[in-house]
């Protein structure tokens, strides 16, 4: 029982993070990232390589591996998805390319077998009688402090108040003043710098192989589309229902029919709730 | 004359903002309508309400006795109400002729024409003036024929409502009383008009009746001298910083 | 140049297919022109949908690998006779496609580009998870051809590649095709002009899921085997380069772009495991300086004979 709750937790956190930065960037820059989840492989595979190759200690190799997916997050968007903003499915062409072509570059340089990744937390910790890997529960701690964090920083900041005015209005707030393009950039650094954190928190005790990042970003879909394009709360809602269906699925029905929990949630979504839960209506 | 439509406590809230509050009003067949106001008083949103594109929170539209209300808009246009919108929307990477065809293979009058639509089609480029440019992509043309071509695509349904969202913004003088004699036209052939318009003087002459908003209500109905007198009505306008030209 | 004009091309290209297995020495590089006319179906199955409406289908190997799994069970598990495979591919695929379409075409913004391709992917997901019914990884193999000797295979795909292309050219400039380029044009403004968008949207993605899923049992017969890659995001964006290149909205690229980069991928057979590196370059690079395709505009270049239009 304590198991299933931190478990459902722990996924949850990842889930969130994952969906949270997905929806962040649609709903500041309209712009729907289908290299998210290669973001999340990057933070996975840049650690192993910072850590396990250049043999830099790890924790500054897992910062190391953030920063480097940020700043690629933020140099994929201003040559590569900026100039495309015309056409919202040239986007997702351009996404969805650059995904791919960092999947085969992986795939080239470090091949398709699972690559280890050391863990953070090595201890067990033992609550309630249940062993539980410290590294789930960091994990599960960093999930919700960086999220808290986020949250406090969109409302409580100028630049946060500026973020929630582009997402709002992008014309109006270049009236007033605000560098829309400087908010594009920032909102997409923290949406790849919380991929990444995902990422590099999962490889100890995920499987870390060139398309890790792929099932977990259609996971996100179906988690910002139950909560809402657009809504933080929502995808948060959300990430929290699909990250507990799928623990309870696993251990009361059995592990390999997570998945459909996650195909149900799409259809189910698209279906009954099209604005989701709290999310905007997409006007024409 | 009897009322060709009938609305009633219209109403439309998106999230903090009442667009479109306890709208009423009812339009005689054979008329033309004008709807006044400034920026923002819920005049689109309210078309965008009529022709089913958006869906009322509270009250009801009604044609001939039947409810409008829910309708998808392409049933909207099967009632006989067609629209322009206020910025031209073309069908982009297809000729002035094929934007028009695909409005006359609209179910209400596909039958009727049987295979002619594109005779047809190019009688109805030819009323707004551009039978010259039928063959030339929209992607090359003026704004000024966009709004034809709007027109005669709206006109291609059949309406016996047309819904005319600032007919008039984008042309140049001489283009003004061309349509101006042109919807003139179409009331005295029996189609009713409702304008949404901000050039005050094309619509005063154009129209038997005004319709004005302000802050998603109607603040007052009447005839256009009576509307130009009205106080509420020169407040809404003279209270307000609204740019000039009109555009939103 | 010389003037070829558009029935020059498609003649001169029908005398070099036609005659392909005569002047093609080996039986390998026939085996290739076999590929290059199912993807050509494939490619221009999806042009029908996205490049007429608009609305871009990122999950297309849904439809080719519904119908090549079809295929599979109906002639290993059942053992029908493969010519079973074709309707029976083509329908699953609708099925396929009805229950994307349906819920997701109504809804205006992203949903149908991204359920499309979360459904493939889940779809790929799901053939490795019931491994025990579907083969996982490994797949089913032991299907029986359609046609032994690889000169008549080569005409059976010739001939399907040319009558697909044949009904989906006529169902373009039909006035259905016009009513869905509208769509594409402008989906509120065609709306505004009586046309139910979302009917139209759900239709055209049923011919498309129709002929790829067709498409698909074809390609199972040839194979001889299927696996669960016939649902991955490699083959939907496959056949979305191939569209591209060939320039969007036109059946006849789709064909062209297939044949080209099926042909181009052959000659790099040095280059091997890099080919999808390099197709995904190919179409970062068009969606960057040749929006609109490479192959229509060329055609209409040579059309025109060099004369100004």
């Amino acid at each position: 029982m304590v198991e299933i709750l931190v478990y459902g937790a722990v996924t949850s956190a990842i889930y969130a993070m994952l969906a949270v930065g997905f929806t962040l960037i649609f709903g500041v820059a309209r712009v729907l990232n289908l290299s998210h989840g290669t973001f999340y492989a990057l933070g996975a595979y840049f650690t192993f390589t910072y850590n396990g190759l250049f043999k830099i200690p790890l924790l500054p190799a897992a910062l190391l591996a953030i920063a480097t997916v940020a700043a690629f997050g933020v140099l994929m968007e201003r040559f590569l998805v900026r100039p495309l903003r015309h056409s919202a499915l040239a986007v997702l062409m351009i996404t969805l390319a650059v995904s791919l072509l960092i999947e085969q570059v992986l795939f080239l340089i470090f091949g398709s077998e699972y690559q280890n990744v050391q863990s953070f937390v090595s201890a067990k910790v033992v609550i309630a009688g249940v062993d539980l890997g410290g590294q789930r529960l960091l994990t599960l701690g960093v999930g919700t402090a960086l999220i808290a964090g986020l949250w406090l920083f969109i409302q409580r900041t100028r630049l946060g108040s500026a973020i929630l005015a582009v997402s709002q209005d992008p014309t109006a707030a270049q009236y007033m003043g605000i560098n829309t393009n400087r908010v594009f950039s920032i909102v997409m650094a923290i949406s790849a710098a919380l991929a990444a954190t995902a990422g590099v928190l999962v490889a100890p005790f995920l499987t870390v192989q060139p398309g890790m990042g792929l099932v977990p970003m259609i996971k996100a879909f179906s988690i910002v589309i139950l909560g809402g394009l657009g809504s933080i709360p929502g995808s948060l809602l959300a990430a929290v229902v699909l990250g507990y269906s799928e623990t309870l699925v696993g251990y009361l029905i059995s592990s390999s029919y997570t998945e459909l929990v996650s195909l149900v949630a799409i259809l189910l979504a698209l279906i009954l709730r099209p604005a989701g839960l709290f999310g905007k209506l997409v006007a024409f | 004359m009897s009322a060709l439509l009938e609305v009633a406590g219209l109403r439309k809230q998106f999230g903090g903002l009442l667009a479109v509050k306890d709208a009423s009003f009812a339009l005689a067949a054979g008329t033309v309508t004008g709807i006044l106001g400034p920026n923002g008083a819920g005049k689109t949103t309210l078309f965008n309400l009529l022709t089913g594109f958006i869906r009322p929170d509270a009250g009801d539209i009604r044609m001939g006795g039947a409810s409008l209300r829910g309708l998808a808009p392409h049933r909207v246009v099967g009632c006989g109400i067609a629209r322009t919108f206020q910025i031209a929307r073309p069908f982009h990477q297809m000729t002035a002729l094929e934007n028009v065809a695909v409005a006359c293979l609209a179910p209400r009058v596909r039958r009727e024409h049987a295979g002619r639509y594109l005779e047809r089609a190019r009688a109805l480029l030819e009323q707004v003036g551009l039978a010259a440019k039928a063959d030339r992509s929209v992607d090359v043309l003026t704004y000024g024929d966009l709004r034809h071509i709007e027109i005669a695509r709206a006109l291609a349904v059949s309406p016996r409502l047309l819904l005319l969202d600032e007919p008039f913004a984008g042309l140049g003088a001489g283009e003004i009383q061309p349509l101006a004699g042109l919807i003139g036209q179409l009331r005295d052939r029996g189609i009713s008009i409702l304008i949404i318009e901000h050039k005050l003087r094309e619509m005063m002459r154009l129209v038997d009746r005004v319709i004005a908003m302000d802050f998603g209500e109607i603040i007052a109905e009447g005839s256009p001298a009576e509307i130009g007198r009205h106080p509420r009505v020169i407040e809404s306008y003279l209270g307000r910083e609204d740019p000039i030209d009109g555009a939103a | 140049m010389p003037r070829l004009g558009r029935w020059g091309i498609v003649t001169l290209a029908l005398a070099v297919l036609g005659t392909a297995p005569y002047w093609v020495t080996s039986s390998y590089l026939l085996g290739v022109l076999i590929l290059c006319n199912l993807y050509a179906v494939f490619a221009s199955s999806w042009d029908f949908m996205s490049g007429q409406t608009g609305r871009e289908n990122f999950g297309h190997a849904l439809f080719v690998g519904a119908g090549a799994y079809t295929a599979a069970f109906l002639n290993v598990r059942f053992g029908l006779s493969p010519w079973w495979s074709l309707p029976a591919g083509g329908l699953v695929a609708v099925l396929f496609g009805l229950g994307i379409g349906l819920p997701t075409l109504r809804l205006r913004g992203p949903y149908f580009a991204l359920a499309t391709l979360a459904a493939a992917t889940i779809m790929q997901r799901l053939t490795v998870i019931f491994w025990e019914q579907t083969g996982g990884e490994e797949g089913l193999s032991g299907l029986t051809p359609l046609l032994r000797s690889p000169a008549a295979s080569y005409y059976l795909s010739l001939g399907f590649m040319l009558a697909v292309a044949a009904i989906l050219v006529a169902l373009a400039s039909s006035r259905w095709g016009l009513l869905l380029r509208s769509i594409r044009g402008d989906e509120a403004a065609a709306q505004a002009a009586g046309v139910n968008t979302t009917l139209h949207k759900i239709g055209a993605l049923l011919v498309s899921a129709f002929f790829a899923g067709v498409g698909g049992a074809f390609y199972a017969h040839y194979q001889l085997q299927v696996g669960p890659t016939l649902f991955s995001v490699v083959v939907s964006i496959t056949v979305i380069i191939m569209s591209y290149v060939g320039g969007i909205g036109s059946v006849y690229g789709a064909v062209g772009g297939a044949f080209l980069l099926t042909l181009m991928t052959e000659l790099l057979r040095g280059v091997g495991q890099y080919r999808l590196l390099f197709y995904t370059l190919v179409l970062m690079a068009i969606l960057f300086f040749l929006p609109r395709g490479f192959i229509a505009p060329l055609v209409q270049r040579l059309r025109a004979g060099g004369s100004p239009s």
